[in-house]
């Protein structure tokens, strides 16, 4: 075998899962959903790797198709050397015992007709041993290892807790003797104090067997507690990825910033909750120009010359964002303008649009509903800002558009950052480009041209 | 000079009864089954003052959900009944209330929001006849003056455009929406009191965070009382004014946040911190919960516990003895007066620095 | 004596026998080696279908190989009509004669398929998980009119399968017509000739004729008992062909989807608009009413609405992580179905099953009842049919299969609701 120790044990070159968006008469592609869009990473044998990120950033697909229990759209998965996304249906079946999964929710991962001894069982007789005695031999031997009796083989999932369940997936995912683990969000379901006992029974087996364990987790507590390196997800893409110690005490990404902020200790004197982080993750089919992550981002690099707080500016571009994608609704914020005012509407037929109501009232109410100040800090921006209101009061949405397009284009929103490596981790954020040499910024300043 | 021995957790709270906003004494929910009487909550005792937030912080278990039911009654029923104990709300009793008070006590003074926004709303109506036909409910309003309370409530749930987001359906909101509007929803009545049934464990923690601050700032505008329920130390030391800490269906510690996280003084309580991943401490609890139907005497923790004695096994739970301050409350013999807590709160000991393996790790088998 | 009593013994490294395996030791590029071992009862399987194709390979190459091509022209050309020879089969050379069970008709073929799926299928399974079977049971017995359904149907089935094997079929006796039940009477001038005793111008029935006797003086008992495996076939074998085929259909369109599923359910939207009823009638005019041919059509062409329920209900649990667990452990897609999809949507099948069959039997009674069965049959249907027009004087006749025919549907359906109830394996116990 040409693989050897220092070699990784698993590597994965832009791994992608797009999801084809079917619609419309003839049932074609309409888009494609991102799900995951080109990560890559190493992972050397008898280590821990970890994906963090919120739910549908893509880190479920990734896990599932890194292993193509899903078939990946694009890129490169090896396995001590070998490309498994040109293995055929008999390679893949053998790479199987090489490569197992465990799943996030112990009530589905089981059949709840099949007994928990035929479960653990499952993956021995697909694999082809067809002597029974011997099956049922490691499947009690495994049942013990992981905490359980050999005389729970013959009962059904229902009569098992889910930290239990767990155990009985762990002992299903070590009958084929696998070098590689891929648990997705392995305790997510489970409480505390059995998420604590599970993550131990993983470490207990880990060193047992020497394997190597990807886990997935929205919990960067549990990341915490078992990874040595981890990636951050962020709709499709890692946005930085480090040691576990280090990500944790200095982390470099403000996406992983307001993520570590978010957890609440559990320490009533450290209330606050830190930055917050406004709004949903954007949809995976559209994914944000420049940096995926700048239209939440609470550190977005403001243009040159413009002096105004980072949570001023934030709040700007948050509205700039809605104005560009028309999810702002004029004549509904001139209804609820009318509610709130207390405006009679009585008399007007018909549903309330913005020529309705005082354009001062709409201003007042599209200030509150952005939170934006009455006054600037900086003047330049407050000019663009009252001309887009004055626009927007008049019903002129295209013209606030352009507008505020003119006039608040940061780096983030034109270039994509790219996933660099500095100081043994990585990290992707235009925060960072200034740091190296002068061409960069100046590159990424220059307009886009099409 | 020693502590005064409090009463048990029963009947402590008698005193207060009067101006609190809600006061639970000794209440007992049971479920009948074809295995026996299940009983979900066995004796709890706990008030909430108008204005702050209560956390019941327990396990799945617990029964701390099935406490938050037993509020309003809206548990199944059959085949849960409340055999004993009593609910004040107000001055008033809840056990004595008719159907159609209960109605009005529902989602008038008292709201209630869920962990799973997505099965609390309809997804066949939208999101404004919803939230319409909660203020309908309640109160006597014109269409008109319904629309526009509804508008005025997903404003300040934090929902822009209102109107416009009105004709949406429930599927067309994002989990962070949806729970927002469960809570516009919830607050339609101007409730006296919320209860929040785990609100924000279905959802990611940049969302959470969203979330818990705005049940804070909605709790300072309206003095409205919230009663969380959660599983999630972290959430509960971010929002609890007072903590109730539930262990198979009793309550096993009470008292001011701050105490509760600087001087945790139950076994049970001090396990649980150990076990957050932050601590850095692994194994969990060794042992398992005691069957709810046939629980075993003494404390319900004595078979788990590091500091269980023999006497820990017999007789009723002890009663709710005072820790430090006479609102901290512990229900452990290592606390009745004459005892010595410092055996508890002095010791290093922990669950993980056990011999896991003793105790069995599969300890959770039934 | 030996260390393995030390206390301290973790779980985890608990000492081996000798013999025993663990997970690490297994050499898989040996078992890659070796060929899959069957269990004893699926050799015996193999085995017995086997020998039951051949059989019927035998026969079938008996009725139509020799001359097939003179009798198809024949067939085409002639005007006259085919005689029907055996009970329910489509004439050919001859059928083959096997030892002890003499000549085999179709109908006889399907039914012993259809035990023959029933012993392996359902009562083997259920010995073998003593313990899924004894909890099924706890909760099936909950339902108390459905295990009398349970008790009613085993008494029904068992009589239908052995009693007419050694009892001759009714024969027509007119001398002996309209001979009152046991427990009845009717006026003196009814029956041509009262077997029971006679007193005070009454005919009373006697124990010759318990049941009493049709206008042709069949005795009920026994056409009864007949019925009784007419009805079971006719509800067992279409219930067989419906559940075969629309579980196959149902779950290989779910599982494979895109064109597969598309293609096998514009076919059943197709098949649903069929007018099975009138292909019936046609083939009565082209051959006569024949059991066979009634079975084989509704049970060919009825699975499409149970097909769809397969595959909404297919479609929902292969979206369920055990699912991808299997795709994991490196299933294959008949693996997948058979081990986890299948097991899986049973509940809704055996609901299906059991609605199935009643209906089959309805349907049979009323075909035979217009008059459109096999008449030699003694089915529950044409009994009823042969009193219907002496129901002021004989209203035995009509009556008494009417009775079983109600009780047995039923019995069927008290039985699909508590079985629904009880295989659930989520519900109780768990939580």
């Amino acid at each position: 075998m040409s693989w050897s120790r220092s070699e990784p044990i698993m590597q994965i070159e832009n791994l992608e899962k797009h999801y084809p968006l079917s619609g419309g008469l003839l049932s074609g592609e309409v888009g494609r959903v991102k799900a995951v869009d080109g990560i890559s990473f190493d992972i050397h044998e008898g280590e821990t790797f970890g994906i963090v990120g919120e739910s549908g950033c893509g880190k479920s697909t990734a896990a599932t198709s890194m292993i193509r229990l899903e078939e990946p759209t694009g890129g490169q998965v090896r396995y001590k050397g070998k490309d498994i996304t040109e293995y055929d249906s008999t390679e893949l079946k053998r790479f199987r015992r090489n490569v197992q999964m465990i799943f996030q929710d112990p009530d589905s991962s089981f059949d709840p007709r099949m007994s928990i001894g035929d479960a653990v069982a499952e993956p021995l007789i697909v694999q082809g041993m067809s002597d029974r005695k011997k099956r049922e031999a490691i499947v009690a031997d495994l049942l013990e290892r992981v905490g359980l009796s050999a005389s729970d083989m013959a009962r059904y999932p229902h009569e098992f807790s889910g930290g239990q369940k767990q155990r009985i997936g762990l002992a299903r995912a070590l009958a084929v003797n696998p070098d590689v683990i891929v648990a997705d969000e392995p305790v997510s379901a489970l409480d505390v104090s059995i998420q604590s006992e599970i993550l131990q029974l993983m470490k207990e087996l880990q060193e047992a067997f020497n394997l190597t364990i990807i886990v997935i987790s929205h919990n960067l507590g549990v990341i915490r507690e078992i990874c040595d390196r981890v990636a951050v997800m962020y709709l499709g893409e890692f946005v930085e990825v480090a040691n576990s110690e280090e990500l944790f005490n200095d982390p470099q990404h403000p996406y992983t910033r307001a993520l570590l902020s978010a957890i609440p200790t559990p320490d009533p004197r450290e209330r606050g909750l830190g930055v917050e982080l406004k709004g949903d993750v954007p949809d995976p089919s559209a994914p944000p120009s420049g940096c995926r992550f700048h239209t939440r981002c609470p550190e977005v690099i403001p243009p040159e010359n413009l002096e105004l707080s980072q949570s001023v500016w934030r709040d700007v571009l948050h509205f700039r964002q809605r104005v560009r994608d028309s999810t702002l609704n004029l004549d509904s914020v001139a209804e609820t303008a009318a509610v709130e005012e207390g405006i009679d509407t009585d008399d007007i037929d018909g549903d309330i649009s913005v020529s309705d109501v005082p354009a001062e009232t709409v201003i007042t109410q599209l200030r509150r509903e952005n939170n934006l100040p009455t006054e600037l800090a900086d003047s330049t921006a407050n000019e663009t800002l009252d001309k887009a209101f004055d626009q927007l009061a008049r019903g002129d949405l295209e013209g606030a558009k352009e507008t505020l397009e003119e006039s608040f284009m940061t780096v983030c929103e034109r270039d994509a950052p790219v996933l660099t490596e500095r100081e043994g981790r990585q990290v992707s954020c235009h925060l960072h480009d200034d740091v190296t040499t002068d061409g960069s910024m100046l590159e990424a300043d220059q307009p886009v041209s099409d | 000079m020693s502590k005064q021995p409090s009463q048990t957790i029963g009947t402590d709270e008698s005193t207060r009864s009067s101006n609190s906003l809600l006061s639970v004494s000794d209440l007992c929910t049971y479920f009948q089954t074809d295995e026996g009487v299940v009983k979900a909550v066995d004796g709890v005792s706990f008030d909430v003052q108008s204005g702050e937030t209560v956390a019941i912080v327990g396990e799945s278990g617990s029964g701390k959900t099935v406490t938050s039911e037993s509020i309003t009654r809206l548990f199944k029923s059959p085949p849960g009944f409340i055999p004993e104990g009593s609910i004040e709300f107000d001055g008033e009793e809840v056990n004595d209330m008719t159907v159609e008070e209960l109605r009005t006590l529902r989602g008038g003074r008292v709201s209630h929001i869920f962990q799973n926004p997505q099965g609390a709303l309809n997804p066949v109506y939208t999101i404004g006849w919803q939230l319409r036909e909660a203020i309908e409910l309640h109160q006597e309003v014109t269409k008109k003056e319904a629309n526009e309370k509804a508008i005025e409530l997903l404003t300040q749930v934090g929902i822009p455009e209102a109107s416009a987001r009105l004709g949406d359906y429930p599927h067309q909101l994002s989990g962070g929406m949806k729970q927002r509007v469960m809570i516009a929803i919830a607050l339609a009545c101007e409730p006296d009191l919320l209860i929040a049934d785990e609100p924000t464990t279905a959802l990611d923690v940049t969302i959470q965070a969203q979330i818990l601050k705005l049940l804070k700032s909605l709790q300072e505008e309206r003095d409205m009382a919230i009663l969380f329920i959660t599983h999630d130390l972290g959430v509960v030391a971010e929002v609890a004014d007072r903590v109730v800490v539930m262990y198979a269906g009793k309550v096993m510690e009470r008292g001011p946040v701050m105490e509760i996280f600087e001087t945790p003084s139950h076994p049970y309580t001090r396990a649980l911190l150990e076990c957050l991943p932050s601590k850095g401490n692994l194994g969990g609890i060794p042992g398992s919960l005691p069957s709810p139907i046939d629980p075993p005497d003494g404390c319900r923790f004595a078979s788990r516990c590091v500091f269980a004695q023999d006497e820990c096994l017999e007789g009723p739970q002890p009663p709710a003895y005072e820790a430090g301050t006479a609102d901290h409350v512990v229900s452990c013999i290592h606390y009745e007066p004459g005892g010595n807590p410092d055996i508890v709160l002095k010791s290093d000991a922990t669950v993980s620095a056990l011999d896991v393996d003793q105790m069995g790790v599969g300890g959770e088998n039934r | 004596m030996s260390v393995d009593t030390d206390p301290t013994t973790q779980s985890a490294n608990v000492r081996k026998d000798a013999d025993s395996v663990t997970f690490e030791d297994v050499n898989w590029d040996e078992i890659d080696g070796t060929a899959r071992g069957f269990t004893r009862t699926r050799i015996a399987w193999y085995a017995i279908m086997g020998t039951y194709l051949l059989a019927l390979l035998n026969d079938l190459f008996n009725r139509f190989a020799e001359g097939a091509y003179q009798r198809t022209v024949a067939f085409i050309t002639d005007t006259s009509r085919y005689q029907v020879e055996t009970p329910g089969f489509i004439p050919g050379a001859g059928p083959a004669e096997y030892p002890l069970v003499g000549e085999i008709g179709g109908v006889t073929w399907l039914w012993s398929l259809t035990l023959l799926v029933g012993v392996f299928y359902v009562a083997i399974p259920l010995y073998q998980n003593q313990r899924m079977t004894a909890y099924y049971w706890r909760e099936f017995k909950k339902n108390k009119a459905a295990v009398i359904s349970l008790i009613y149907l085993a008494i029904i089935f068992a009589i239908g399968l052995t009693v007419p094997r050694f009892m001759d079929p009714p024969e027509v006796e007119p001398v002996l017509a309209y001979q009152p039940p046991v427990w009845g009477s009717v006026r003196e001038t009814v029956p041509i000739q009262c077997v029971g005793p006679v007193s005070g111008g009454e005919c009373h029935g006697s124990w010759a004729h318990p049941f009493g006797t049709t206008h042709q003086g069949k005795d009920i008992l026994i056409s009864i008992v007949y019925g009784m495996e007419i009805s079971m076939q006719v509800g067992l074998i279409g219930m067989f062909l419906t559940i075969l085929i629309a579980t196959t259909v149902g779950l290989t369109a779910a599982y494979f989807g895109g064109y597969v599923d598309e293609i096998l359910f514009r076919y059943v939207d197709i098949q649903i608009t069929f007018p099975t009823f009138f292909l019936y009638l046609l083939v009565v005019y082209l051959v006569g009413g024949s059991l066979f041919v009634m079975i084989i059509i509704f049970g060919v062409l009825g699975w499409g609405g149970i097909a769809r329920i397969v595959r909404s209900e297919a479609l929902q649990r292969r979206e369920e992580e055990y699912i991808m667990a299997a795709k994991n452990a490196g299933a294959g897609g008949l693996w997948t179905m058979r081990r986890h999809l299948l097991p899986n949507v049973s509940n809704s099948v055996i609901t299906a099953a059991t609605l199935v069959i009643p209906g089959l039997i309805l349907a049979e009674a009323a075909l035979a009842f217009l008059g459109l069965g096999d008449p030699r049959l003694p089915s529950w249907g044409e009994t009823i049919a042969d009193g219907r027009s002496d129901l002021d004087r004989a209203w035995w006749i009509s009556t008494i299969p009417g009775v079983f025919l109600f009780m047995t549907i039923l019995a069927f359906n008290f039985l699909g609701d508590a079985l629904r109830d009880a295989l659930d394996p989520r519900q109780g116990g768990g939580e």
